[in-house]
């Protein structure tokens, strides 16, 4: 050890080991909060991400489709000007079909560029599935097996991998699993019949079950061949949605805005198309690590006090020390120290609670159901956060231990020496 | 040869004058008690004479050299290394052995552990503390309380040891054991300054200075 910091450490530790039950309680504050911050975080971000894995997968990158050009206001502005008050109590969706006009030359020219990594075509609509005497609404999208694989993570979520029927058979659909079982299907190739919204009716086999595990998707989605689609709705060779995978999914706001001034079609980054997510799971980290933060604070004013406490009993000892040569900041090193070792041991016990407590969590079997599902709880188990644990703690310390060691350094030992201490 | 001297000192607490232009010099080897009713200066005198205080108007030499009282590292520096301190009450600290005590200063001044720890057993043995020092001072008597603060203020090895009333917390054997070191010490050639007010303790002295109302009204020197 440096000999020009061995006096501060020496007294330091003196000092803190001779208060053992308030240093000891003061060092387990301090890590609950480090536990609370890392089993907090990793439970939040690992349920966050997961959400947001499961989304971009699931859903593209940048989506390009045709927007509604109707919408009620834009047309009342356009005939009356913008100075005008007025109450739309409904409209009438256009008769023209939503279509995405030349989608061949657009997947041609985007599969050529660098940034993608693949684009397919979506027909997508709204349908009746029925199955015996149940009778279920579904999203239905009819897509290209080849190129959908190319550019999303479909043969991810589908049971049997079996994405491949739908070219081998036409008349194949894979369901959602939660669609699946509110229909009372449990197992494959059973016969349903999708209905769709110009009264056209199909009879499919369930080839496959889609699963993701975000109950929404899982509770409404179909897929069946575009062509088959095509046919059903009568818009032979039309689609009405292209998907896009990039390369780089945080790329995905600034690449949508390419296409969309290449392709005057309406498109969509992931980060749009989950925004409202996304600024829910903000507010939810606000929420949650200003928890975090209190219990933080609650602990670094355990360190307040007893740094505090320490100094107010310690002027004679303080005075004693100035006398024999030790300089302001000495004093300030000395009673800081104190707080930085109660800050250091807080951070390793809350260090291994948090460790232990993310090893429990982890292997707990537990059926969730909601936004998501999954067997159990979804940690994200980054080494970041016990790096942010560590510095927050030590931050803390300092923070609490720095006023009552700059107050002890400012005693004038001649007033302590005068009184008698 | 000078070791000290202050010159024109003057100290206001507030409004109140406590040192009145005050010029004094200590020689090396000098044994000084400085003698006067309570309220007279001398703990002033005696803090100022150690570099704790500050004056109001006037310097201190320190082996002919003007102290800065501006410069707070060096005024540290100054008392680590040149002077030593001894107090009514010891203020060692609680939470140190005796050995660990005396070896507080001796770290401060960057020497390593190993040293520090045989100067600090050194001198307890010096002082009649041998075998005490692993004990706290709780486990301590007044007497040897007060020995170990000696211990403490000789450690660096300083020019100037000062001492304010260090037998005013002792009864009478340990005040003649107290007072013999110091007689030892100044045999050895060790200065010290004392303050006391008790005139008994002054036949050890080798100067006296008297003080009453911030001024010296008399400064002896033995031959």
């Amino acid at each position: 050890m440096n000999k020009n910091f061995y006096h501060i450490w020496f007294i330091s530790f003196k000092l803190l080991s001779e208060r053992k039950r308030q240093t000891i309680v003061s060092i387990f504050g301090v890590g609950i909060g480090v536990t609370a911050f890392i089993v907090m975080a990793s439970l939040m971000n690992g349920f966050q991400k997961y959400f947001i894995e499961q989304a971009i997968d699931l859903n593209a990158h940048i989506t390009l489709k045709v927007k509604p050009e109707d919408v009620p206001d834009r047309i009342i502005k356009i005939y009356f000007g913008k100075n005008i008050l007025a109450n739309v109590l409904g409209s009438r969706p256009k008769d023209e079909k939503d279509k995405v006009v030349g989608y061949k030359e657009i997947i041609e020219k985007y599969s050529q560029n660098k940034d993608f990594i693949g684009v397919a075509p979506h027909l997508t609509t709204q349908g009746i599935v029925s199955y015996g005497t149940t009778i279920k609404s579904a999203s239905v999208i009819g897509i290209d097996p080849k190129l959908e694989r190319k550019t999303s993570v479909i043969d991810k979520f589908i049971e049997n991998k079996r994405l491949d029927s739908l070219i081998s058979d036409e008349n194949s659909i894979i369901i959602g699993k939660l669609l699946a079982k509110d229909l009372g299907i449990n197992e494959l190739g059973k016969k349903v019949i999708l209905t769709t919204p110009n009264g056209n009716v199909h009879l499919f086999k369930v080839v496959d079950f889609f699963n993701s595990g975000i109950t929404n998707l899982d509770q409404t989605r179909v897929y069946v061949n575009i062509r088959v689609l095509q046919t059903l709705l009568n818009r032979p060779n039309e689609v009405n949605e292209l998907i896009f995978k990039i390369k780089d999914v945080n790329k995905a706001e600034k690449l949508a805005k390419i296409i969309n001034s290449e392709t005057s079609y309406y498109t969509e980054s992931w980060q749009f198309a989950y925004k409202n997510f996304l600024q829910i799971f903000k507010i939810q980290n606000y929420i949650t690590y200003m928890i975090v933060f209190a219990i933080l604070v609650v602990s670094a004013f355990g360190i307040f006090n007893i740094i505090m406490m320490m100094v107010m009993e310690k002027k004679k000892d303080i005075a004693i020390l100035k006398a024999v040569g030790f300089e302001d900041e000495d004093v300030v090193k000395i009673f800081t120290l104190q707080g930085v070792i109660i800050g250091f041991l807080g951070y390793i016990i809350g260090a291994i609670i948090g460790y232990l407590l993310q090893e429990w969590l982890s292997g707990i079997q537990l059926d969730v159901e909601g936004l998501i599902r999954s067997k159990g709880f979804i940690l994200d188990r980054s080494y970041l956060y016990y790096v942010y644990g560590f510095i927050f703690s030590i931050f803390f310390s300092i923070l609490a231990s720095f006023y009552p060691s700059y107050k002890a350094s400012k005693l004038n030992p001649t007033d302590i020496f005068r009184s008698g201490g | 040869m000078s070791l000290l001297k202050v010159e024109n000192i003057n100290k206001f607490i507030g409004k109140e004058h406590i040192l009145k232009n005050i010029s004094l010099t200590i020689n090396e080897g000098e044994f000084v008690a400085i003698i006067g009713p309570s309220g007279s200066g001398k703990s002033t005198l005696l803090y100022l004479l150690g570099l704790l205080d500050i004056p109001t108007e006037g310097n201190v030499y320190i082996q002919s050299k003007k102290v800065d009282f501006k410069d707070r590292k060096h005024l540290s520096l100054l008392r680590n290394e040149k002077l030593g301190f001894i107090f009514q009450f010891h203020y060692l600290i609680n939470e140190l052995s005796a050995y660990e005590n005396v070896m507080v200063p001796i770290l401060k001044s960057g020497r390593d552990i190993k040293l520090a720890k045989e100067i600090a057993f050194n001198n307890l043995e010096k002082l009649g503390l041998k075998g005490k020092e692993h004990r706290k001072p709780f486990e301590l008597s007044g007497g040897e309380q007060q020995r170990v603060s000696i211990a403490r203020a000789i450690s660096n090895n300083p020019i100037l040891l000062v001492a304010d009333e260090p037998t005013g917390n002792l009864d009478s054997k340990n005040t003649e054991i107290v007072m013999d070191i110091f007689e030892n010490l100044n045999k050895e050639g060790k200065t010290i300054v004392m303050v006391t007010h008790d005139l008994e303790l002054t036949t050890k002295a080798t100067r006296i200075i008297k003080i009453k109302d911030g001024e010296i009204i008399e400064d002896i020197k033995k031959s």
